[in-house]
């Protein structure tokens, strides 16, 4: 195998594949790169048997010059890591790699490294999956997604289904449902599916989604996406994203989302967020990080308190407030993190009551929700 | 002086892996620290899960309202009574929980 390539293009595939290529594990060829010369195209892979990012560089012309020039065709696997601090660090805009059975040169400038390659036969294959049927989403559309619920997912593997992200495609619409028992967060977006994929729901891990979100780009770029033989390929630009799922089933969460309520308080969203902020400075040190909350119709206080470090109480003034007074403690981490999550001016909490789970909406975008379950305090 | 060098080199590269094996110590403390956590956490769930078995061998067929009851006191005991994750001790309020005693009222 042998290329020259424009240090900058390489760079950039190296760092989006690494997202997938672990630092360590019992299979030593998986913290290498996966580099493919073949039909005038490279390929990046990186793969850490649940995640895999597969990235093509294909060759134009900047500047009056070609970006890559492949002379002969071949595979290799380097160690990613190594590989990655020593192109950030070449001296030249250009670099060369030159292949012999698994000892490969690298020059760039007046630099030349030999670094011993791994043989790529021994690289695990990817998974396969058919790309004819799907969905296309814009990019940021996609991010927003996974944003906006992922963060909700279940850490603890005692309950592996909770920390996936239910995706569940139904009469062209897209819904994302993530929860960890204690909170749940839920957005959905209208999507064209490219043939009439009928009714699915599949479990994602919310780390995968979590990796892919980091990779996304910012814009409209079309993302096509797909799944498969217990597979999801996300592909986008030269990218291609593929992750396992995670097998079971999601709870039902249907009947959990409360339609009717008592209490129903707009506020402004960054008014809010900086207050509960405040809060959660003293909230840190308690037990369950809780705030509580004191709602009556001319005044609205939270509150928090540390035993050892003292307490805090801010008001805050309503945009609207309709229905009963109401006390009520949560976590605060719970509440900030759906708070971070609502990208309007003005959220709209509604509540049910002390033991019920209350509902954070961000207004004027009302297939995104957060619902969250207070704390029971005894003496509130 | 080669030899020398040879020798650094080497007591370095011992450096390196026992600085690797510390590590690697250490992680499998923590481990450890969280199984033992964990075994106490599991004894305990085992103990009330026999008491209940107990109870409820001892006691005869319920009578419509208990099975409701028994859930409850279970739940308020601490333990998961949702799907996801019967009879395991919960951290916290369950939202599935709830639901299941919700919609048996
Ligand atoms: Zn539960």
């Amino acid at each position: 195998m042998q290329f020259v390539i424009q240090k900058s293009e390489f760079l950039q595939a190296l760092q989006q594949v690494t997202k997938a290529i672990p630092s360590r594990t019992p299979k030593p060829i998986l913290t290498g790169v996966l580099i493919t010369a073949k039909d005038q195209k490279l390929t990046l892979t990186g793969y850490d048997l649940e995640i895999g990012i597969q990235v093509d560089i294909e060759n134009h012309v900047e500047d009056g010059l070609n970006t890559l020039q492949i002379e002969q065709e071949g595979e290799i696997v380097l160690q990613a890591k190594f590989l990655l601090e020593i192109t950030r660090k070449l001296p030249h805009s250009l670099m060369r790699i030159d292949v012999q059975q698994v000892t490969v040169t690298l020059q760039s400038g007046n630099a030349v490294f030999q670094l011993n390659g791994l043989d790529p036969r021994e690289y695990p294959d990817l998974p396969i999956v058919d790309d004819d049927r799907g969905f296309v989403l814009s990019s940021g559309t996609l991010k927003n997604l996974i944003d906006h619920t992922s963060f909700a997912v279940a850490s603890s593997e005692v309950r592996p289904t909770i920390m996936g992200v239910l995706w569940r495609y139904d009469e062209g619409k897209l819904t994302l449902t993530g929860t960890d028992s204690h909170r749940l967060s839920k957005d959905a977006v209208e999507v064209e599916s490219q043939e009439s994929y009928a009714m699915m729901e599949s479990i994602i891990p919310g780390k995968s989604l979590q990796e892919l979100a980091r990779i996304l780009p910012d814009d409209e770029m079309p993302v096509d996406i797909m799944i498969e033989n217990q597979q999801l390929l996300v592909t986008f630009g030269h990218v291609r994203f593929l992750s396992g799922l995670i097998e079971g089933t999601f709870p039902d969460t249907s009947r959990i989302i409360p339609t009717t309520f008592r209490t129903i308080i707009v506020f402004t969203t960054d008014e809010l967020r900086q207050s509960v902020e405040r809060a959660d400075l003293l909230a840190r040190d308690n037990d369950n990080n809780i705030v509580r909350f004191s709602m009556r119709r001319n005044n609205i206080e939270i509150m928090s308190h540390s035993p050892e470090i003292g307490k805090v109480v801010e008001s805050i003034d309503p945009i609207t407030f309709e229905g009963e007074d109401m006390m009520i403690a949560c976590n605060a981490r719970y509440l900030l993190e759906a708070l971070r999550q609502s990208p309007t001016e003005r959220v709209r909490i509604e509540f049910t009551g002390q033991g019920s789970p209350f509902l954070l909406r961000p207004v004027g975008k009302e297939d995104l929700m957060h619902l969250i379950l207070p704390v029971r305090i005894a003496n509130l | 002086m080669a030899d020398k060098q040879s020798i650094f080199r080497e007591v370095e590269d011992l450096q390196d892996r026992i600085g690797i094996f510390y590590q690697e110590l250490g992680k499998i403390k923590l481990q450890l620290q969280e199984l033992i956590e964990e075994n106490q956490r599991l004894s305990l769930e085992n103990e009330h899960l026999r008491d209940r078995a107990k109870f409820y061998v001892e006691e005869h067929a319920p009578v419509p309202g208990e099975a409701l009851q028994y859930l409850m006191s279970l739940y308020e005991d601490g333990f998961h009574i949702c799907n996801l994750n019967y009879g395991a001790m919960r951290e916290g309020d369950c939202l599935f929980c709830l639901q299941n005693l919700q919609s048996r009222t």
